[in-house]
């Protein structure tokens, strides 16, 4: 239990839907953290994340009945430019070696650094992402990632609260309607042979 | 034995190993460059042939929104985005919504208005600041700007980068907001590029394209594919591929310069960079076979 | 009542937020502009002082406690202050000097020089990064240990054989196809993906904005 955890809340700011997913994981995150004694490094890339990211970390270690473990240490501010971000965080890696590496947000061009140089110290690699374009680095790099709409369906079925776990069946059902609609409207454009199909 | 340690080697190999292969095949083709000529993909030449045939009155924008980290991969696409404007003169405004963008958009601007006032003769041949072009700088926060160009540049501008008032340029009695606006090209390495196409696009219908980085260039195929952006430049290699467009272009109009193009430049270190990289890929499956028989 | 304020700023700000980017009515537009404006421009502002004050305890303590590697915070710390210091008062670059003199000679040290020659060359070094951990992780990811595996190598064999010249010595029709494997199966793939984001991303804000998930106000949603 020597061993920090990091958790990396993604590079985007509060208006991004996959930062606020990313802090509802991280509550739960600092909730387990506060249960063991398990050291929490929690790098921001936003002052507006930062301020969020303190209180959620707050609350989760006095819900977690150990309010005298949290210090003003654990979330704390870095930079806002992207790739100054990930050599601190980087160097955070590399010099405390965490045991853990929660990389869970928005992500761009600097996934690939932030999970190579994690798996380089050896740390088991938690990620998730909705940014399309960095899912493969983080697949390749990382032990466990959630893909896309994963992300939202974990922080909704972490908490295990009903009313928003009964929103993932509603995504599903939507998702299934959306299949319906674009399955019929493509054999009806390939039976009157429409003028969409002429990019293809 | 032998021949079974070498494989099992390779199938561990430290990584140090791999960067420095890499490094050294980065480097050489720097220092010794071979010739490669860029062949425009479709995505590239629509964004070129959309720029080169928009009706004069229209305006091209450019924004500049990347960092200086991708200066390398990105700076090539604003430059020869500038000297196809000012080579087809089209008025142009340049803004950003990255405040790190701002010192990357000026030394752009300086380097080409540079090049082509060198090369006038006239007045008419020669860009002018306030006439032919305008840096409108950059303002917070992006939403502000996305939908505020739509009603009134000025407004969302009112002080350019130099610090003149915007209203006082003649530029600015032509370019009033997105109608306007032939095109904007927003270049950018991070997720701005969706926005502009969330907030300009869907609010006022203003055309767009973007050059990104390679890495992100899976991301944005669905909005070429659907019309959303009017073609793209994925990388150093499309930029390189529309340098290539421009220096037709140029040679056409009677522009026969020797510029610097840096994309181009790189293009040798960047093959060299992927063989090696599939060379790796090769060996590493080679090994990985190998030492799978042996096992079995 | 600590909960209830915030959930009906929320509530009030993303129902408005919502109406303003459909109803074109004056009123509605001049109130949205205040709040893109002013209210956002004022709300950013004030978030860079809490970065910075973040940054400069978070620092501090470490030098207080003496830290592991803490003589990198004076590093940190130092570095903030000047260029601070250059940035407001020092003046822009030699055509715009300010109230500092940022000039010995022919050496000069405005905020311009900060960013040419520190922060560009240290930022495009990190991105570089990218192409050693691409490469090394391609070389450790790149097997064909079953089918998928398989597929996945071929695609990217292909995608990389068509950005580079030799593709076209191989088949002149190589480039094309790696171009259509990006825009149509990538493409598709991606589509399929993104509506599933879409959706979460639609859900999760109305959740926000009707207050019932609270998660981010912190106390795991309780």
């Amino acid at each position: 239990m020597g061993r920090a955890t990091l958790y990396v809340p993604g590079l985007s700011s509060m208006a991004d839907v996959a930062t606020i997913a990313s802090l509802n994981i991280l509550g739960e995150v600092a909730k387990k953290t506060a249960q063991f004694g398990t050291p929490l490094i929690v790098p921001t890339s936003d002052p507006i994340v930062y301020t969020v990211a303190r209180e959620v970390v707050k609350e989760s270690y006095t819900a977690a009945g150990r309010p005298d473990a949290f210090h003003q240490d654990i979330v704390f501010f870095v930079t806002d430019q992207q790739f100054a971000f990930a050599a601190a965080v980087d160097g955070i890696m590399t010099r405390e070696k965490p045991a853990t590496n929660f990389l869970i947000g928005m992500f761009w061009a600097e996934s690939l650094i932030l999970a190579e140089t994690g798996a380089a110290t050896g740390a088991i690699q938690i990620a998730g992402t909705d940014a399309i374009a960095q899912l493969p680095f983080f697949i390749t790099a990382c032990d466990y990632t959630l893909i896309g709409e994963e992300l939202y369906a974990a922080s909704a079925y972490i908490s295990r609260e009903p009313v928003l776990l009964g929103a993932i069946k509603a995504q599903d059902y939507a998702k299934a309607l959306i299949t319906i609609i674009i399955v019929a409207f493509s054999l009806i454009a390939l039976g009157l042979n429409l003028p969409v199909l002429k990019w293809l | 034995m032998e021949k079974e340690n070498i494989l099992i080697r390779l199938q561990r190999i430290d990584r140090r190993w791999i960067y420095l292969v890499l490094w050294l095949v980065v480097m050489i083709p720097l220092i010794f460059p071979f010739k490669i000529q860029p062949q425009p993909t479709p995505s590239v030449e629509k964004l070129f042939n959309y720029i080169d045939t928009m009706p004069e009155n229209k305006a091209l924008a450019i924004s500049v929104d990347f960092t200086p980290d991708t200066r390398a991969e990105l700076q090539p696409m604003v430059v020869a985005l500038l000297r196809h404007a000012f080579a087809t003169q089209h008025r142009v405004g340049i803004l950003t919504v990255q405040v790190y963008g701002l010192g990357l958009a000026e030394e752009a601007i300086r380097q080409v208005t540079a090049e082509f006032n060198a090369n006038a003769n006239t007045r008419a041949d020669s860009v002018i600041y306030g006439e032919d072009y305008v840096f409108w700088g950059w303002t917070t926060p992006v939403l502000t700007v996305m939908l505020g160009m739509g009603e009134r540049i000025t407004n969302v501008f009112p002080i350019d980068y130099y610090g003149n008032r915007t209203e006082t340029l003649p530029i600015m009695q032509h370019i009033k907001n997105y109608d306007d606006i032939g095109i904007l090209v927003t270049i950018a390495a991070s997720a701005i590029p969706r926005s502009w196409i969330n907030y300009a696009q869907t609010q006022f219908g203003v055309n767009l394209s973007c050059g990104i980085t390679a890495v992100s260039a899976a991301d944005f195929y669905p909005y070429v594919n659907s019309g959303q952006f009017i073609g793209m430049l994925a990388g150093m290699k499309g930029a390189a591929e529309y340098e290539q467009l421009v220096r037709e272009r140029m040679v056409k109009n009677g522009m026969e310069w020797v510029l610097r193009n840096r994309g181009t430049e790189a293009m040798s270190s960047q093959t060299a960079a992927h063989l090696a990289i599939m060379a790796f890929i090769v060996i590493g499956n080679i090994a990985f076979f190998a030492t799978r028989r042996k096992r079995k | 009542m600590q909960r209830r304020i915030p959930l009906i700023i929320v509530l009030l700000t993303g129902i408005f937020g919502a109406v303003a980017f459909f109803v074109p009515y004056p009123a509605i537009r001049n109130a949205d502009e205040i709040m893109r404006n002013d209210v956002q421009r004022i709300i950013t502002a004030f978030s860079l002082v809490l970065g910075v004050g973040s940054i400069v305890q978070h620092h501090l303590l470490k030098i207080r406690r003496k830290a592991q590697f803490w003589p990198y915070s004076y590093i940190t710390i130092v570095a903030l202050v000047i260029t601070a210091i250059i940035g407001v008062f020092g003046g822009i670059d030699v055509t715009r000097p300010g109230v500092l003199p940022t000039r010995v000679g022919n050496f000069s040290f405005h905020i311009q020089t900060i960013y040419s020659n520190m922060m560009v060359p240290l930022a495009a070094t990190m991105f570089s990064l990218l192409a050693f951990f691409m490469s090394s992780a391609a070389y450790r990811a790149f097997r064909a240990r079953n089918l998928e595996a398989t597929l996945l190598l071929l695609a990217a064999f292909i995608l990389m054989l068509g950005a580079v010249p030799l593709g076209r010595f191989i088949h002149h029709r190589l480039p094309a196809f790696a171009e259509w494997i990006l825009a149509v199966p990538n493409t598709a793939s991606k589509r399929g993906i993104l509506f599933g984001v879409e959706l979460g991303i639609f859900a999760t804000s109305l959740k926000i904005i009707l207050g019932i998930e609270r998660g981010w106000l912190g106390g795991g949603g309780k």
